[in-house]
């Protein structure tokens, strides 16, 4: 056990390929590029719920008519006019 | 300090702990892109080198960990899509073992020593490649590892424990 042991311990230490900071700063590039700046999502955020509050705005003032067409509605049974 | 610089000063520390883990330079190189990219974005809060350092360990070891998992869940879907057992045998049997510290001589017996080490929890493993390979002082690697001194002396002697009864096991399994 001590000899593996041992044995790790005499792994060499390495550089790092030449270009390898150029990747690295081409990744941190290519991250930015794909960000999407908040202040286009706190906007587009305020949009969703303006035109959301006002679906529910709608929705809750037409209920009253729509009730009132479904009862003149049901009144005529006929099909076409006799 | 500008990301350059601190890549002077730790980039071999980071590729080099990058390959303990992956013991492959494409995977190493892969996994000291994501840990610049990540000191890059919280570099500006630290002001003592010292404690800039041990936080570069403690992101490569993570990173390196996270690297791993990835790769062993593309390897599982793989030998599960593979359309006959003679692939799926090929996948499981493919070793991408390229580590450039290691000498040709010791190239079998350490690719075999990391195999074993491979079978370790995370944190005897850690532990294991902080002082034994990458010849951290313990006190230093319990800094990295958030333990007391007493507690990385165990966990060490726990992994050593460890690795002796799998490097048996593996060796009896190959008779």
């Amino acid at each position: 056990m001590e000899k593996s042991l041992k044995l790790l311990g005499s792994i060499e230490k390495v550089y790092p390929p030449e270009n390898l900071l150029l990747k690295i700063e081409r990744k941190i590039e290519r991250a930015k590029e794909n960000v999407v700046p908040l202040t286009w999502v706190k906007q587009a955020a305020a949009v969703f719920i303006c035109v959301f509050s006002l679906e529910i705005f709608v929705l809750s003032n037409s209920s009253e008519s729509n009730q009132l067409t479904e009862l003149i509605q049901t009144t005529d049974n006929t099909l076409y006019d006799e | 300090m500008t990301l350059a610089e601190i890549y002077q000063l730790h980039g071999a520390l980071v590729y080099n702990v990058a390959l303990q883990y992956t013991q492959n330079k494409q995977d190493a190189e892969e996994v000291t892109q994501d840990v610049f990219v990540q000191v890059n974005e919280k570099m500006a809060e630290f002001k003592n080198e010292s404690e800039m350092k041990t936080w570069i360990y403690r992101i490569s070891i993570n990173k390196s960990l996270d690297f791993l998992r990835a790769k062993k869940a593309v390897k599982r879907w793989s030998i599960l899509t593979a359309k006959n057992i003679d692939d799926a045998k090929g996948i499981t049997g493919v070793s991408d073992f390229n580590h450039p510290g290691v000498q040709l001589e010791q190239k079998e017996v350490l690719t075999f020593l990391f195999s074993c080490i491979n079978k370790l929890n995370d944190r005897q493993k850690i532990a294991l490649i902080l002082v034994k390979i990458e010849g951290v002082e313990l006190e230093e690697a319990a800094k990295i590892m958030e333990l007391t001194y007493k507690g990385i002396e165990s966990l060490l002697s726990r992994a050593k424990n460890n690795l002796r009864l799998i490097i048996a096991k593996s060796k009896e399994d190959e008779i």
